[in-house]
Formats: C-alpha cells, structure tokens, sequence
C-alpha cells in the first residue's frame, strides 16, 4: 500500500462528516474491544490505528496478558475471519501459507490455503519460528500476497497481522531481525492491569468466555471504506518535511546506532493520519506525528546502548524534544 | 516489567508534574540571596585588589569598599524580604543608595544635615570626576589616590556592582557580567601594564571565576548564613591579604617610575640671542593689564649657573602642583605690603607654541587654564603638562612687586644655607668680576645699595647696547663683558646676577619678554622683546626685579631701583576688602571651566552639563531625570510599536501568533520551539508543565520520557505491589473522576482512572489545573478516545489556536476579527500576569525581553 501524495489535492473529497463517520465507527469498535479487554484503552487504540492505516501490529509482552485476546476481539468486532498460527521451531512456510495437493478425483493440483488467508491473523510467538518461516510470513506482510508455484494468490482485504513475540522467554528464538520487525507499523506492550481491573478480570473470565461479549458493530466492507476515508486525509508539506526531519534526525544522533527507515516515516504519516481523524481533523498536525512517534518508530531504531525498547522509546522522544516544530516558513 | 510506564510515557509526568516541579521552583525563589550576593561582593572586592596595581597606596580603597558592601547588601534585602522582593525594585534602590554612597563618600562636607545632597554637592562630585580625568593625563602609574581618583573608582565600582549584581541575581547572567569585570581590567591593562602583578592578574581572575561559577555553587549548602559569613571573609581575606604579604617582585627596569618629570623643558634662555636678532615683528602675544606701569613678561627663571651655561634649575614637575588651582605665595613676599595685586588678560598667537606660559610675576590664580599647566613653587613657573601656550587665552591675578625702599634698605642678608643654587658661583669665576663689584659697591651700606649701585654701574653709560656681543656666557665671558663693556641683556643681566651673588645676595636670571608695545590699550609682544633681567631677593621683600640692560628692549630701570627713587604708594591695604569676593567667583568660574573640557567616562549625563548656563543644578538634575525616564520608556514603547504591527492584520495568523510568544517571552514564560501549537496552547493557559522552571534545557516532552524510562528499573517488580498499596486511593480518584495519569500502574485512559500516585494533586489541585492534565494526556496520547479530547476551552487563545492551525496544516485559509485579536493579546497577557512574580510584571511592561529576543 502507497502513500497518497496527493493529500492536499484530494483534501475536498473527504470532508467533516466523512471524518465523523470515521471517528464514530471507531468509537463503537473500540467500546466493543474495550468490553473484553478491561483497561487496554491504549493498546485497544493504537491497534484500531494500526487497522485504519494498514498497518501490522507486533504485540511483544510477557505471557497471558491478553495478546492473542485483542487480536480476536479485534476480528469479532469487525466480523472478519480470524486465524490463529502458533509458530513452532518446525514450522513449515507451506504450514503458514499452504500448499500445492494433488486431487485424485479431479487429477489436479489444488491449492489449499494455508492459515495466513484471513483478515487478520494472529502470529503467535513469532520468534519461535525457523527465519524461513518468518520470512514467508513477512513476506505475506509486505505484500498482501502470497505466491505458491508460480501462483499468486491475494490476501483477503482488510489483512492485518498481529504478532506476538515473548520478551523473556528468548531461549531457542529467532528474534526478529531489524528488517522484519520494521514491516510492522507498532509495536505495542500490553502490561499488567491493575488491580481493580484485574480483580474484575479475575470474576468475569471464570464465569465466561470474554468473547463472547463481543459483537460485530461493523464490517469488513465499512473497515474498507474508513481506510480509503483515512488515506486521503490531508498531510502538508511542512508536516511531512517535520516527519522526515525526525526521522533524519534519529540517524545522525549520537546514542543511536542504527536510525529510522524510510519505510518508518510511511507509516508515520500513515499512523498520524488514522490519529487525525480519530481526533475529528481533516488534517494531520504535528500534535498526530509527536504523540506516535515514540510507538511507531522505537522498534526500527537500534540504541547505541542496547536493544531495549524502553531505551528506544526514550531515545525517540528526546529526538522529538530536540527538534523545533516547523513553523511557517 | 515495565509495561505502564513504557508503553505510555506521557501518562506519568501528567500526574508528577505539577506536585514535582511547582514546589522546588519556589523553594528556589525564596532561598536565593545569600550567595549571588556573596559572590558578587567578593568578585568586586577581588576587582578592587587587581585594579591597585594603578596606585601606589589604599587611600582609594576604603570608599569603594564601602560603597561595594552596601550595594550588595541593599540589594540582598531587596532580594531576600518577600515584601521588597515583591515589589522587584532591588535595582532602583541600589541606585538611590550608590547616588548616596557616592556623595557621602566623596562629598561629606556639601551634605546638609550630614545626608541630603545639596546642589553644591552635584558640583563637588562632578568638579571631583573632572579633577580625576586631569589627574589622569597628568599621572604616571603608579599614582597617589587622588580625591579624584578616588570619586572616579567609587562611582565606577558603584555603578558596576550594580550592574554585576543585577546580572547576576536577577537574570542569573554571570557570563555578561564577566565582561562588565573586563571594563575594571582594563584600566590597569591600559594604564599602568608595567605595575601589574601576577597577583593582579590572579585576583582578577578569581573574580572572574567566581562570577562564571557563580550558578553551579552548592547553593543548599551556601544557605547557612554563617558557612557563608566565613567563607566570605576567608575570601576576602585571602583576596587583600596575599598582595600585602607576598613579596615585591623586582622588575624589569623598563619605565622609571619615580620619575615625575618627564618633561622637556627647553632652555629660553639660550635662544635669547636668535629671538633677539629677530627682523619678524609679529605679535607673539598681547596682554592687557590693570597695572599702569607695564612690566616684563616672564616665562621661567633660570638660576643655575655651571660657569659654561645657565639653564634652569632641574625642578620636578609635580602633575598636581596645578596652576588653576591657585599658586603659592611668592617666596619671601610679606603678606601685608610691598605688592600691588593686579590682573592681566593674556591671549597667546597661534604661533607662539612652547611650553612656558608667559606670564608677569608673580602669578597668582590664573583663570581659563587646563589643569595640565602645572606650576612650579620656588620659581612660579607655569608649564604645560603636554599642553602648549598656542592659542591660549587666559587671565590672571598677580602680585605686581611694590616694595618698600625702607624694607630694602632694612633687609638683613639671607642665610646662605637656604638658597644655595642662587649664590652659587661657579669656581672658575675670575677674580676680577668680584672685585669690580666690590669696587663699584664700596659705597654701599646695605645689600639694596649695593645693587642699586650694581644697577648704575651698568647704566652709567660706560657700557654699550650691542647684540655684537659673543654669545657664550662662560665665567670668562664676564670678565671679558666687563671689561669690553659691550653687550645685550644676555650679558648685562648674568654679569649682575653674579655679582650680586658674589656679594651675598641671591639672584637668578628672569627670562621672557618685556613690555612690548602699547596699542589698543593693552601690549602686543613680539619676538623682538625678548628679554632677560636679574632678579634679586631681599629678605621681607622677596624677589626683585632689576634692570641693568641699557638699551634694547628693556625699559626704564624699576623706580625701587633707583637710588633717588623712594617715593611709596600705599596700596598695600586695598586687597584685604576684595580678596574673598574675588576668590569666589575664582572658584565657580574654574569648576564650571573644568566641567566643560572634562567629561566623565561614565557620567556622560552629568559631564553633559554645560558650563557657565544659568540652570541651576536642580533645573538640571530635572531634565536629567527626565530624559532617563524617556530613555527607561523606550523600550515599553518599542515594544507596543510592535505590538500593532504585529496585530494590525488579523488575517495574518502568524503575526499575530508572534506577538503572542513575544507575549511569553516578556513574562519569562519559555515557549519551546519543539512544542506543538497545542503544547504552547496549554503552557500559555498555564496548565501543561512548565518547561524553563527547572530544568529549561530539556523540553518536557523529554523529561517526561526521561522520567518514565527513571522508573522503568524498578517498575517490573514494583509495579504490581504498588497497585496493590494503591487500590483504595485509585478508587478514590475514579470517584473524583480525575482522569489523570499514573506511574503506578494500568494504562492511565481517560475513562479508567489510574491515578494512582496523583491522588494529592489530584484533590487540591484546581478544577482548572484537573481539567488543564486531562487535556494534556490526551494531547500526548497516541489513540485519543473520539470526541472527548476535542473538548477545548472556550478561550479566545482556544480558538485563535485552532484557527491557526487548521492554516498552517489544513491548508484553509483562515482568519479572525480584530476584536478577537485584540482579546486573545488581553487574555494571554493577563493569564501570564497572574501566573508572574511581581518583578517580572513590572519588568515585562518596563523591559520587555522580547525585543532583545525576539521569536523568531
């Protein structure tokens, strides 16, 4: 998926009440997500950004904080199909996006579609995988496609790829490698909920699956259009010389070694212009770029000090602090 | 695992910011004094030990001591009492204290009651500035602490300390006020680099440090008054006291120092037979005088007499022996009769350049002099200290010699002792020149007889004017003169002097001009009139002049010369009566004449005072005052000009948008260039945490991260007991419905309240501060919830940044009316106002810092 260039052009073709179409087919999604996931606000939004923009979501937490469990309210509520892969140390690439049979009956070949094909999966502990198998996924990630004997098949749309990857547990992992964990738009940590929710987490899940609280408040179809709503949200060119200020300025700084792709600047805007119209704007403000940078950029960048996203994190906010706003020129 | 703080940084500085950083900034306030004022005193007085490298002794010292320690001290009260602090007059009052210091120190006598400065007081000090710049072309480091000097360092180290003082405790500017220590520095660099020391140079740089470390100081630990006492003297005593007990360190011998005189003076006297053989008739200068019989004119007197040459006596020229202060009393003229007191009106051609001010004798009190004609004592001399006699104009008073013959006659022979250069007589003299004298004076019954009688030796008609005569003035000369019998006042006068000398009575050669022509009523003089005469002194009569020269120039003889010549005029008594009026106006003249020619360095107020107007002091003390307020307004009313410009388009968003951070700037409020147009949205309304109380390097953005990544170590394991510890107070914040954010734990959403550690904050703080952290976590959240975050105050500055906004990035043009401007200016000027100290109102109106930094 490319960028529009054309934001300012198109800027009449999306007006305030597309905008608040938007922002309210949101809203309901997030109320809904929120009803199974007790105090996940934040990641419950970003991940709804991350759908809106297009974009893949790493999920890296501690075991049983409720990774896989918003990835499948996210396909409840957007009544989509929702496959779950837990990548194994031998698992297959064929087992992630299927295989070439041969039908007796028919003499033929036939492709049977492996569990990549959905609109969104879940890649659970994704850096147990073999890197060949990762990078089939990612593959997939990248391009929206999959190609199997010469033959490609596409991706359901919407595609969104949550991944989960354990922190802790980095005995006989593959960690993702810089390049692949850069396909993702965000990364997200879920974290501990507090106590009060956790007490209530502690009554509500013994007496019943969360899930099933959750329904469809919207479809593919609608998810569809609020993305295409999303994409032309207009983004000037001052602000886009402000990403890629950022974005050069993480290069040169001294306490990072490896800066942000371009690649990480294309889903900024991307990001900043799904946080725009969840804000009610038909424009992206560096308010947009300045509150994502630090979840849309800290996983691409390598601090001199050690991979730590912590670090990363921190490392992009003083970049951002250091930078002026461009002001009209 | 640090999930919460990590995953939501932003959430954690909303609940700690305003507990964290609101209170230390004030306890800040509060504590500060004591060691910016203890710096700023030691740094001066380290100053005041590198600048004696100019003066030979510490009579300077004291005053400026004074006056250093009572700035500090005026300005640590109006630091320190919240009262005085409030009214952030600090400045104002240190200058009304140095005025007083000032005058107190340098002018105690003009005070009435001992503290109010009357007019005559502005005089003194200014008349002492004046004498202290003469005193500077006149001196040759290192120099005696001259009252002027004195005045000069005391109101420079006033001045400058309150400069420093000000720099350093309200702006916290250390390093521009190390340049103001500089200006001090370079008074020694500049005037007296040979005298300077390595202890100089270490003082001076101690102050220096001082000043620039001035801001790192452990400042809670300088705060126990009496840590700071001894440090201070330690300081102080460490400061004056290793110059006293170091060890002189030898110089190289590149300036003689003691040498005073480091004047030319030429010989007149050996120019006298060019001068005379002169065809130029041209005026050298011309006089008018109240004395009816028209004496000569002298330059200097010469009495040494090796038996080659005569030459003037080597005198040391004291720069402070100053001839428009008043002269000294002629030697050995009683007070009371034998001189008549007469005024003479000099103007000197262009072309008459050289060093002696010619003047008749004996000059008393010359009036339109620079005081860099310097005088000397024995023989009144007047010589210019670097200035010439061209182009002066000048009157003076002087004692016209009147003796008495009966004082004459009477006079008992000197004491050889005392005037040893004017006996001398050099040994090679021949016999014969003392025994013609005491041939020709054997009739004599007294010493005057027998200069009189010497005199009509030489007038007696045996001798012949003629410029003939050989120029050489050698002791054979004389003989030789007396027995050719030819000769110029060259001749005539050395020849009488000599023998006068060899008789007992001193005598020196009076050397200039005589009378000249009368024209218009007063003499022109050319160097045709050059002239020498002897002068002979006579005890209770004092030096006299003779006229042995025939012919020339020279005129009648002198009447008390003349044997037959005792008639007296009995104008003895007149002066008494006019004396004191006389010398007033002296005096008030001359300091308004110093006035003009001498301006201050750094009074240029004051020196602009002209001389001679009729304003009284006070008339000008008000103008003065006036114009500084004027000039004290300039910049409020620059700073409204721009206002306007800046405002008069409201189309023009951006404009307007500058005045508002200028607005900012003015109030100390730091709008931070990486904040976004809602982030200075929320610092103008005061809600978002300030950035420039603390730590103003660091934007809060990053403070906050860094504030989250802090708690990042301990929040694995912590984080779970501490929501446990937590539960009831975060319950209690759900009910208060504070949406804060939290560092204790959960994701700090608007609609689930973590607040876990803002439960303090969160209940005392004001609606208005409550509502001003939600707004700002939802600015900084990366998801906000919908519409809810949209909720902006009603606020002139609300819409005024949306506008501006939807322009800069949404590419509508938008626009606002005048009046909306015009409130949005009010609105943020008075939010900053209420949100200001006292000072900084009053200096945002009086001294906007906008203008000297502007946004850009």
């Amino acid at each position: 998926m490319s960028i529009s260039q054309e934001g300012t052009q198109t800027n009449s073709a999306i007006g305030a009440e597309h905008i608040e179409w938007v922002q309210h087919l949101t809203s309901r999604a997030r109320t809904a997500m929120n009803a199974v996931l007790e105090g996940k606000d934040e990641a419950v939004g970003l991940s709804l950004i991350a759908l809106l923009a297009g974009g893949h979501v790493l999920l890296e937490d501690v075991p049983g904080v409720g990774k896989t469990l918003l990835a499948r309210a996210m396909g409840k509520v957007v009544d989509g199909s929702v496959r779950r892969i837990q990548f194994t140390p031998d698992l297959l690439p064929t087992d992630v996006v299927g295989v070439n049979l041969f039908n007796q009956e028919t003499r033929h070949f036939e492709f049977r579609q492996g569990p990549v094909f959905a609109n969104i999966v879940i890649a659970d502990e994704i850096n147990r995988a073999s890197p060949k198998t990762q990078s089939a996924m990612l593959e997939c990630m990248a391009e929206g496609q999959a190609t199997i004997d010469g033959q490609t098949y596409q991706m359901p749309a919407p595609f969104i790829v949550v991944a989960t990857q354990n922190p802790i547990d980095m005995e006989g992992t593959y960690a993702l490698p810089e390049a692949q964990r850069d396909r993702f738009m965000t990364r997200i940590s879920l974290g501990y909920p507090n106590t009060a929710d956790e007490v209530d987490l502690l009554d509500n899940q013994i007496e019943h699956d969360p899930l099933t609280s959750a329904t469809p408040v919207t479809n593919l179809e609608q998810i569809t259009q609020a993305r295409g709503i999303v994409r032309h949200v207009s983004a000037s060119r001052q602000l886009r010389e402000y990403i890629v200020a950022i974005l050069q300025a993480s290069r040169s700084d001294q306490s990072i070694l490896l800066g942000s792709s371009p690649r990480g600047g294309v889903h900024l805007l991307r990001a900043a212009k799904a946080r725009a119209a969840l804000s009610g704007r038909t424009f992206v403000t560096p308010d947009d770029v300045q509150a994502l940078a630090p979840y849309i950029l800290a996983h691409r960048i390598i601090p001199r000090d050690g991979d730590d996203s912590d670090l990363a994190a921190d490392l992009i906010g003083r970049v951002i602090s250091r930078l002026p706003v461009s002001t009209n020129q | 695992m640090s999930t919460p703080t990590r995953f939501d940084p932003e959430t954690s500085a909303g609940g700690s910011a305003p507990a964290d950083v609101r209170p230390p900034a004030a306890a800040v306030n509060q504590g500060s004094g004591w060691p910016e004022a203890l710096t700023v005193f030691v740094a001066m007085v380290l100053a005041a030990v590198a600048l004696s490298a100019v003066f030979s002794d510490f009579a300077w010292l004291p005053p400026v001591l004074v006056s250093i320690a009572l700035i500090v001290i005026v300005g640590l009260i109006f630091r320190s009492v919240p009262v005085l602090r409030a009214s952030g007059t600090a400045v104002i009052a240190q200058c009304v204290v140095g005025v007083f210091a000032v005058f107190v120190l340098c002018a105690p006598d003009t005070l009435l009651l001992g503290i109010i400065p009357s007019g005559s007081s502005f005089t003194t000090v200014i008349d002492l500035l004046s004498s202290g710049v003469s005193d500077l072309y006149a001196t040759t480091p290192p120099a005696a602490s001259t009252p002027g000097f004195t005045a000069m360092l005391t109101i420079a180290f006033t001045l400058i300390t309150i400069l420093i003082d000000g720099l350093v405790s309200d702006l916290k500017a250390p390093k521009v006020s190390g340049v103001l220590l500089l200006v001090l520095w370079m008074i020694p660099v500049f005037f007296a680099p040979a005298q300077v020391r390595w202890w100089h140079v270490v003082a001076i740089l101690a102050a220096f440090l001082l000043l620039m470390l001035s801001r790192y100081l452990p400042s809670t630990r300088w705060r126990g008054g009496l840590t700071a006492l001894v440090a201070g003297a330690l300081a102080v005593g460490i400061g004056i006291g290793i110059p006293v007990l170091l060890p002189p360190v030898p110089t190289l011998p590149d300036r003689a120092a003691s040498d005073k005189g480091d004047l030319t003076v030429t010989n007149p006297f050996l120019d006298l037979r060019k001068d005379l053989g002169d065809r130029d008739d041209a005026v050298l200068f011309s006089y008018q005088t109240t004395d009816p019989d028209a004496e000569p004119i002298r330059l200097t007197s010469i009495d040494s007499f090796d038996g080659q040459a005569w030459a003037p006596s080597p005198f040391s020229l004291d720069p402070f022996a100053i001839a428009s202060e008043g002269m000294p009393w002629p030697e050995g003229l009683p007070r009371d009769r034998n001189f008549k007191e007469e005024t003479i009106d000099v103007t000197v051609g262009d072309d008459f350049d050289q060093q002696y001010l010619p003047t008749p004798y004996a000059p008393q009190q010359p009036d339109g002099l620079d005081r860099r004609w310097i005088y000397d004592e024995k023989s009144l001399t007047i010589v210019g200290n670097g200035e010439k006699s061209g182009g002066q104009q000048y009157s003076m008073q002087y004692l016209s010699a009147d003796p008495d013959v009966d004082d004459l006659k009477t006079a008992s022979p000197v004491s050889t002792g005392d005037f040893e250069t004017e006996l001398e007589v050099p040994e090679s003299l021949p016999d014969t020149v003392h025994e013609t004298a005491e041939r020709v004076t054997a009739d004599a019954n007294n010493q005057w007889e027998a200069a009189v009688l010497l005199q009509a030796y030489f007038r007696s008609g045996e001798f012949e004017y003629s410029l003939d005569a050989p120029e050489k003035a050698s002791g054979d000369a004389i003989s030789d003169f007396l027995a050719d019998k030819k000769g110029y006042c060259v001749q005539f006068s050395s020849a009488m002097t000599i023998m006068a000398r060899t008789m007992g009575i001193p005598a020196r050669i009076g050397v200039g001009y005589a009378s000249g022509e009368e024209s218009d009523g007063g003499y022109d003089v050319s160097m045709q009139d050059s002239h020498a005469w002897p002068e002979l002194y006579f005890e209770g009569v004092g030096w006299v002049r003779f006229e042995p020269t025939p012919g020339g120039p020279a005129g009648d003889p002198p009447k008390w010369t003349v044997a037959s010549g005792s008639e007296q005029d009995d104008s003895a008594d007149e002066e008494e009566t006019s004396d004191p009026s006389e010398e007033a106006t002296d005096g008030a003249e001359e300091t308004e004449a110093a006035e003009s020619e001498a301006p201050s360095k750094e009074e240029s107020t004051e020196a602009a005072e002209p001389a001679g107007s009729n304003f009284s002091t006070f008339a000008w003390a008000g103008v003065i005052v006036l114009v500084l307020v004027l000039l004290a307004l300039v910049p409020a009313i620059w700073r409204m000009i721009l206002r306007s410009r800046r405002t008069k388009d409201p189309q023009n968003l951006e404009a307007v948008w500058t005045e508002v951070r200028a607005l900012a700037t003015d109030y100390g409020q730091s709008i931070d260039p990486s904040g976004t147009l809602r982030y200075n949205e929320l610092v103008l309304a005061g809600v978002a945490p300030r950035a420039g109380t603390e730590d103003s390097s660091f934007s809060s953005p990053s403070s906050r991260r860094s504030s989250g990544s802090a708690s990042r170590p301990d929040s694995g394991s912590a984080a779970g007991s501490n929501s446990g510890t937590a539960a009831p107070k975060s319950a209690a914040a759900v009910a208060t419905g504070a949406g804060n954010g939290s560092d204790g734990g959960g994701e700090a959403s608007a609609d689930v309240a973590g607040g876990t550690s803002s439960d303090g904050t969160a209940s005392e703080g004001s609606d208005r501060e409550r509502r001003g952290d939600e707004r700002f976590n939802a600015l900084r959240r990366p998801a906000p919830a919908g519409t809810s975050a949209r909720a902006h105050d009603d606020t002139a500055l609300a819409a005024f940044i949306a506008a501006l906004e939807a322009q800069r990035y949404g590419s509508t043009s938008q626009s606002i009316d005048s009046s909306e401007v015009s409130a949005l200016v009010d609105e943020v000027s008075s939010d900053l106002a209420d949100r200001a100290r006292p000072g900084t109102k009053i200096s945002a109106k009086l001294w906007p810092a906008s203008i000297f930094n502007p946004p850009r």
